[in-house]
């Protein structure tokens, strides 16, 4: 099995993590990291769960491997807040109702970033079409849906 | 009057859930997310390709000698049965499997590619039975016994399994006298419906670590809806005391339902016992939860027959189910491993064996009007499906 050295940008920090070839993205970040406010619902990039941003580009972290992203920069949800302050999508989400077992959370709302980062001013149309990745089993993503668009609204 | 100053009026207030600030920022932790370190095993389990059969043998022998392989567990280790509600499972089959995907072993390993490979090297001998593939052809007299020693089993006072059937549970439920009322009726509707078995799919996959310690002391931690059960039927099956049992149970990604009763959970701490002081983790992927590892929402094929009547709030509506048994994980191949009958009953009759309710309606006027848009779907059935 091979090792391989590699450096990266993880939340604005500078990380260096000796990972096995065939090792995910995701598996790095949960097992290797400890973080795991990513989560692992599917492992075959079907519910989103998983979701970072790699270089500004929401990926589905168990379809990456953790050596593609040697040099790159990643965000994850425990980077969406700064200074003790929630991103304005965190917080539009919280007061929207948008959570409820939370476990799709931190994908929908890296999904939703990512949207609000190129598209600051989106339609539901544009909320929904970005979220297509994204499974939620609890909320009925109405609820999903209109904290993104109170976000954009904020900003 | 200071009291009732302070108490907040909730009423239309929008009130954040308490957990919301931990589940936006990726601090909640879920079961999956909780560390046990280096020491940690990870279990697989090897199950059954068949619907029915009954177990020739089982050769762990292979599996033992791959290095990194810690304990196999069969059958034979855990003898007592286990289940919610009629205790007809075992938490790895014995002498005989009932559905595809049931638990036969279960291996625990240093890594999880090993566990995969472990049980890959388990073979097991089978010699196939009749399977069963209908709800209703399940109940039939003609259908193989899924389980001859169903009378045997431990159950509660609500459930009533039918002796030599594969009849789980059977109940009627009746009230007033429906075969009088339904020639008073314009329209009478009689259907048949048929739905499948459905998966709960949480995005958050079933998962359970055990640890059994030296001293005996239990502790499981797991996705889970009804940790006192778990505690309350695993202790129980295997012999253990429930006040060296703990179950925990962090944020659940989802249940629905699944998550309720025992299914899975019970595996790790019965690989566990075989290696103490190590915690064993079983973590389903996504596509073997969505088989039958765990439980599903039992499917039912129903006939109905209800009636429209004038002036009246109540008509007469008499059904028979028949469904197949969610906590038994039996999913696509032999669905009616157990079959509940439910039955809202009819009129009175002792004979009727499946029948089903009537409300009496209260009857203002019998004159029938004219139910144009109902009489298109009348069925005067002869059949007596109710008798």
């Amino acid at each position: 099995m091979a090792y391989h050295n590699i450096i990266f940008t993880l939340n604005g920090e500078a990380e260096a993590v000796v990972v096995p070839s065939h090792m995910t993205l995701l598996q790095m970040l949960r097992e290797e990291m400890v973080m795991t406010g990513t989560k692992n619902g599917c492992a075959a990039g079907e519910c989103g769960a998983c979701t970072v941003l790699l270089n500004g580009e929401p990926v589905n972290s168990c379809l990456v491997l953790a050596v593609e992203c040697d040099g790159q920069e990643l965000v994850t949800v425990e980077g969406l807040a700064h200074d003790s302050q929630l991103d304005p999508l965190q917080q539009a989400l919280v007061e929207a109702g948008g959570v409820q077992c939370g476990f799709c959370t931190p994908g929908v709302l890296i999904s939703a970033r990512a949207l609000l980062d190129r598209n600051p001013h989106p339609t539901e149309a544009d909320v929904r079409a970005a979220l297509v990745g994204n499974l939620c089993r609890c909320t009925g993503y109405v609820r999903i849906v209109d904290g993104v668009l109170a976000a954009a609204e904020r900003a | 009057m200071e009291t009732t100053e302070k108490t907040p009026d909730l009423i239309g207030q929008s009130v954040d859930r308490l957990d919301v600030h931990e589940k936006v920022t990726g601090a909640a932790v879920f079961t999956d997310d909780l560390q046990f370190g280096r020491k940690l095993l990870h279990a697989r389990i090897k199950r059954s390709p068949h619907p029915h059969a009954l177990i020739k043998s089982i050769d762990i022998s292979r599996a033992l000698a791959l290095p990194g392989v810690k304990a196999i567990v069969t059958g034979e280790d855990f003898p007592e049965h286990i289940g919610l509600y009629l205790k007809d499972k075992h938490i790895f089959a014995r002498e005989r499997v009932r559905f595809v995907g049931e638990p036969v072993a279960g291996v625990a390993a240093i890594t999880e590619e090993l566990a995969e490979q472990a049980v890959e090297l388990i073979d097991v001998e089978y010699q196939l039975l009749e399977p069963v593939f209908d709800p209703e052809f399940g109940a039939s007299p003609e259908a193989p016994l899924i389980h001859p020693d169903l009378e045997n089993y431990e159950v509660p006072n609500f459930i009533f399994p039918q002796a030599g059937t594969n009849i789980a549970n059977h109940f009627k439920i009746r009230k007033g006298d429906t075969e009088r009322t339904w020639e008073r009726c314009a329209a009478i509707v009689e259907r048949k419906f048929h739905i499948p078995h459905i998966q709960h799919v949480p995005i958050e996959p079933h998962v359970a670590i055990a640890k059994v310690e030296q001293t005996g002391k239990v502790t499981l931690w797991a996705a889970s809806q009804s940790p006192f059960a778990q505690r309350n039927l695993i202790a129980k099956t295997l012999g253990i005391s429930q006040s060296d049992m703990r179950v925990i149970a962090p944020l659940v990604g989802g249940g629905f339902g699944c998550k309720a009763g025992v299914t899975m959970e019970a595996m790790p701490v019965a690989i566990a016992t075989k290696v103490p002081g190590y915690p064993v983790k079983l973590r389903l992927r996504r596509e073997r939860r969505n088989s039958t590892l765990t439980s599903c929402a039992r499917g039912w094929s129903s006939r109905s027959k209800s009636a429209v009547m004038p002036m009246v709030n109540c008509w007469p509506w008499k059904t028979q189910c028949i469904g197949t048994a969610a906590r038994r994980p039996n999913t696509v191949s032999i669905s009616p491993a157990l079959v509940v009958t439910a039955v809202p009953a009819r009129t009175t009759s002792p004979m009727s064996k499946q029948t089903a309710c009537a409300s009496t309606p209260t009857i203002r006027s019998a004159a029938p009007i004219a139910a144009s848009a109902c009489r298109n779907y009348t069925r005067r059935s002869t059949n007596a499906w109710m008798n």
